[in-house]
């Protein structure tokens, strides 16, 4: 049986290379799908994390609620930052 | 002069009442649950079709998990379709030109970070009391579709993944969820016709497409997937058809009938007035 996690990892991998070969060709498409392998990586590093400290059987909360708004608040700027920098507000 | 106003008044009186009908509905639907008892999804009203669809064979199959399965063709040959550059006009195919710059790219992440951080920001905390399911989260992925479009539905997408690691549902399933809340993002931005929350014509499409159609295409997609994958994923038919799929309708449909409206009121001419709004970002070719 294979392990469910190795495939999503491996669809996150290919995504990415896909997406990194794309954008190294100055190919449309590069950008969006480097973008989606690094986050669907990211969230496979997130179970990879949790399951070997254990958060998953000791009790997810208030870690993941920790983590969501870190990763709201986190997000939220650094995008708000980028479109305040490349004048996107200012329109 | 007077009879356009009278009948702007008549539209506006006939999208409040709808509005009404929708909200009050859904909070039937709540009330049902509660007073029925989380343990018993058999008996809840919201699954009464599922229960009908189940009992009836078609082609070998039950309805259930042949309807779904329709849904889930369609849905999927539109996921791939709009992020390979085609789109609906009408009932042609056509082609779409989204930049997929680094602004497109941005509001993609944007829209994961949020969404993905609102859902597990609230997650297992009772935001009103006794209703530990109610996620104020589940309001952005319409909205995100209805201004942002493509991006803001695969923002949505990429949210929710990151959520489900985030709540410990993250698996095979998972893939099902990812193109299940493109759809609800993807309903609404496609088939809406004003996006603005402003008329009444805007008020009252949004809860047929973003309410109902979203909410109930997402649940069914994600639902004939995880009993499609059984032997993979391990969820019994029963819990599927009899407790997942109507649950997963009633808290999509329950926090965006009554927030998405007031957050797409105010965050639309802001997003309009700095070029972010989707259409002012594609060009339809053909």
């Amino acid at each position: 049986m294979i392990d469910p996690y190795l495939v999503l990892t491996v669809i996150g991998i290919v995504i990415l290379v896909i997406g990194v070969v794309l954008l190294a060709g100055k190919m449309k498409g590069g950008l969006i799908l480097s973008l989606i392998g690094i986050l669907w990586l990211f969230t496979m590093g997130l179970y990879y994390a949790f399951t070997y400290t254990g958060v998953y059987s000791s009790g997810l909360y208030p870690i993941a609620n920790i983590i969501g708004v870190v990763l709201l608040i986190v997000g939220l700027v650094l995008v708000l930052r980028y479109w305040a920098r490349t004048g996107v507000l200012r329109r | 002069m007077m009879a356009s106003k009278s009948v702007s008044s008549a539209l506006w009186i006939i999208a409040f009442i709808i509005a009404v009908i929708f909200v009050v509905f859904i909070f039937y639907i709540g009330f049902d649950i509660l007073t029925k008892g989380l343990d018993k999804p058999g008996e809840w009203i919201i699954t009464q079709p599922f229960n009908v669809l189940v009992g009836y064979e078609i082609v070998g199959t039950d309805g259930a998990f042949l309807v779904s399965g329709v849904l889930w063709v369609v849905g999927t040959i539109i996921f791939f379709m709009e992020l390979s550059g085609r789109t609906f006009k009408g009932f042609r195919i056509v082609r779409q030109e989204i930049k997929w710059d680094a602004i497109d790219v941005s509001t993609t992440a944007l829209s994961a970070a949020v969404y993905g951080g609102a859902l597990a920001a609230t997650g297992g905390i009772p935001i009103i009391p006794g209703f530990t399911w109610v996620r104020p989260g589940n309001a952005l992925a319409p909205l995100f579709g209805i201004l942002f479009g493509i991006p803001g539905a695969l923002g949505t997408s990429i949210g929710n993944f990151i959520a489900d690691a985030l709540a410990g549902y993250l698996g095979v399933g998972s893939i099902g969820g990812f193109i299940g809340n493109f759809i609800i993002a993807y309903v609404p931005y496609k088939l809406m016709r004003d996006h603005s929350f402003r008329t009444p014509r805007s008020i009252i499409e949004f809860y047929v497409w973003g309410v109902l159609v979203a909410s109930v295409w997402c649940s069914l997609y994600i639902s004939w997937w995880l009993d499609a994958l059984q032997p993979v994923i391990g969820l019994p038919r029963g819990f599927i058809w009899g407790f997942f799929a109507p649950w997963v309708i009633f808290n999509n449909a329950f926090i965006t009938a009554i927030v998405t409206p007031i957050l797409g009121f105010i965050l639309y001419p802001p997003i309009k007035a700095r070029g972010l709004y989707w259409a002012d970002r594609i060009r339809i070719i053909g």
